[in-house]
């Protein structure tokens, strides 16, 4: 009889209640044990222990796993692709071999990274399913996180107008919860028609002029609200809407580099690699819809985002959008990144104030015949 | 025609290459001036403050050739083949000069064996941009190829001398951004030399053993250059006194393979230094004095 299986992964935002769902259904007998949630402490556990000037998404992940192990978390999962991510793997599991923790380590990352490769490695652990149910459980969990991130998606760009407060939230945990039940695409097409009716239904009272913000940058960064000190909530608060086109299926589906640089017209020649012609493409398409703002976020030393920021820069000053860069690492504090958001938005509503002064002498506006080619969707 | 290279990023390591096809163009080829405190000075003000000081240093080179030739050359390296990949940094610096000063008159070519042309076709390329026959850049290209080999092949065998030869033998283990940057590791060098060391560079070993060593250290390790530094060090390790490793403030891919190679490698001294151009002297002396007697007192 092989030991107990207690299997752990790094959080990333919401997609630890897919990503457990997937688990259970594969390692069926075994335990699944998702790290606590990031609290101040994580963040320390994991600066503690990594090099100097790594990423902040390092040290998160490694105070996850930390915090995982603590628990008793015996086989722990991580992937990687593109830049420095694609090196987490090999590093963390050497940290911790290094303090002494006793553990399995598997690593998704670049080449391993295939289905097949994946499928054999999960059967060798014990996992009973055939491929053809592994493939249904990776489909259905696919599947639920698109609707996760549809209804997200529509969630970030009006729950700043909602009437009644807090009752966009309570949804979203609603659909939590609903979620992390689903075992059969038909449960899964149940909670989408019923929840996509509840979400369009939600009472909102937009005004007629309100302001619209792009928020595009490093995927850890974005996708991850306790590294960016719940940004998106802060500018709901402050009644803007907020757009996010980066997310777990845009990764997997809608990524495309080649398209990502035509898409950014002649600001990037080449790719600098992991998300950064996303960043600057997806700039180009807020600016092309007319957006208030753009704020760039990245955690501190991403080179692939660095890469972008000048282009960034030019696509800001040609197209008189204000773009925001802010960066997080793990001595950032709170209180400084809210004295630039503030003054951010403050901005933005005098510039909108300015344009619609101007905009009978052609002040600040950009050209209005360049429409970015892109297929994201309509906000 | 005249065509400026910086002085950045890998001129170190193409430099022979760069210039013997130019000039066998008939272009005249200008390098920009040895990393000196002005051009270091112009790099940080034009670069965004979070990025390294390799990245910095090479738009501070950039910036002194404007107005001094026609064209400059700046190539974006992306791989040289499947899991030998150049840093990030290394992929979009071409992009970050283009942005940073955007009235200069950038040339490039790109190397990335996977994915893309190939070094001979992104040098053709090249060419016929600047407005070259195809089978003159072809004859340009064989000849600086060649001239590119012996120019290594020398400085592989006079080191390869040095390794078996007696004394304190330094290996400094860093990008050759760092290593033959004068004025990055100028004071380094001449600091171990004051203290009866000799300077082997982590460059000019055999690279393709070097790479081929370097995955029984770290397997899934990419960065190619990376994978040099290590192998050398593990290649050398027995000929070797003791090893310098070397970090640009904040170069990603060190900050992680420099970490492995620390908790990895233990038969070997070493030191790990972290440079960002603002370290003083005095700082750099006593750790470089102090590293070279534990070497003296291990052997004595």
């Amino acid at each position: 009889m092989k030991k107990k299986l207690q299997i752990s992964f790094p959080h990333l935002g919401n997609y630890y209640i897919p990503i457990e769902r997937l688990l259970k259904a594969i390692f069926p007998g075994h335990t699944i044990l998702p790290p606590p949630p990031i609290t101040v402490r994580t963040l320390e556990l994991g600066s503690r222990y990594s090099p100097d000037f790594v990423c902040a998404p390092f040290k998160f992940n490694l105070g996850n796993y930390l915090e995982a192990l603590e628990k008793g978390a015996n086989l722990l999962l991580q992937t990687g692709t593109g830049c420095r991510f694609g090196y987490y793997g090999e590093l963390q599991e050497q940290i911790l071999r290094d303090l002494g923790w006793d553990f399995q380590f598997i690593c998704f990352s670049r080449q391993e990274a295939r289905p097949w490769l994946v499928y054999q490695t999960l059967h060798r652990l014990g996992s009973p399913l055939n491929p053809a149910q592994f493939l249904y459980q990776l489909g259905l969990t696919l599947a639920a996180i698109r609707l996760l991130d549809q209804l997200e998606y529509f969630l970030r760009y009006n729950i700043g107008f909602q009437t009644e407060p807090g009752s966009g939230e309570r949804l979203h945990q609603e659909l939590l919860m609903a979620l992390k039940k689903v075992d059969s695409f038909g449960q899964l097409h149940q909670i989408k028609s019923h929840f996509t009716k509840a979400f369009y239904n939600l009472p909102l009272k937009r005004p007629e002029k309100y302001y619209r913000v792009g928020l595009v940058g490093d995927l850890y960064t974005l996708m991850e609200p306790f590294s960016n000190f719940y940004l998106e909530k802060e500018l709901a608060n402050k009644g803007i809407a907020v757009s996010r086109i980066m997310n777990i299926s845009f990764l997997l589906f809608g990524k495309n580099t080649k398209k990502s640089l035509l898409s950014s017209a002649d600001y990037l020649k080449y790719n600098p690699g992991a998300n950064g012609a996303d960043s600057v493409a997806q700039s180009h398409f807020y600016a092309a819809k007319g957006f208030d703002g753009v704020i760039h976020i990245k955690s501190f030393g991403c080179v692939p985002e660095l890469n972008a920021t000048p282009s960034l820069q030019s696509l800001s000053r040609d197209w008189k959008m204000p773009i925001l860069h802010l960066s997080f690492d793990s001595h950032t504090s709170e209180a400084g990144i809210q004295t630039r958001l503030e003054a951010f938005t403050d901005m933005i509503e005098l510039r909108r104030q300015r344009t619609e002064d101007g905009r009978q002498s052609g002040l600040g506006f950009a050209p209005q015949n360049i429409e970015a080619k892109t297929n994201y969707p309509n906000p | 025609m005249k065509i400026g290279l910086p002085q950045g990023l890998l001129y170190h390591r193409y430099q022979v290459l760069w210039q013997v096809f130019l000039r066998e163009l008939g272009f005249e080829v200008i390098s920009s001036p040895p990393t000196n405190p002005a051009i270091l000075a112009r790099g940080m003000a034009d670069a965004i403050s979070e990025c390294c000081l390799p990245a910095k240093i090479c738009l501070g080179h950039v910036q002194s050739l404007l107005g001094n030739c026609d064209y400059i050359l700046l190539p974006r390296f992306d791989n040289t083949g499947p899991d030998r990949e150049f840093c990030e940094r290394c992929r979009g610096i071409y992009d970050v000069a283009r942005h940073t000063y955007r009235e200069a008159p950038l040339v490039d070519y790109n190397l990335q064996a996977k994915g893309g042309p190939g070094e001979k076709q992104a040098f053709l390329d090249l060419a016929g941009t600047l407005g070259q026959s195809h089978w003159a850049s072809r004859r340009a290209y064989k000849a600086a190829r060649a001239a590119q080999e012996d120019f290594t092949e020398q400085k592989i065998r006079d080191q390869e001398q040095l390794l078996h030869e007696r004394g304190l033998k330094i290996l400094l283990a860093g990008q050759p951004y760092l290593c033959h940057d004068p004025y990055i590791t100028g004071p380094i060098r001449r600091l171990v030399k004051e203290e009866g060391g000799r300077i082997l560079y982590s460059d000019y070993f055999p690279l393709a053993a070097c790479r081929q060593a370097s995955q029984d250290l770290s397997p899934r390790l990419y960065w190619t250059l990376n994978q040099e530094i290590l192998g050398a060090i593990l290649l050398n390790r027995r000929n070797l006194s003791g090893a310098i490793l070397l970090t640009a403030y904040p170069c990603s891919a060190n900050a992680l393979a420099n970490e492995m190679a620390l908790r990895k490698i233990k038969d070997l001294p070493m030191i790990h230094l972290v440079l960002d151009g603002l370290e003083g002297e005095a700082g750099l002396e006593t750790r470089i004095e102090s590293f070279m007697d534990l070497l003296q007192g291990a052997r004595n």
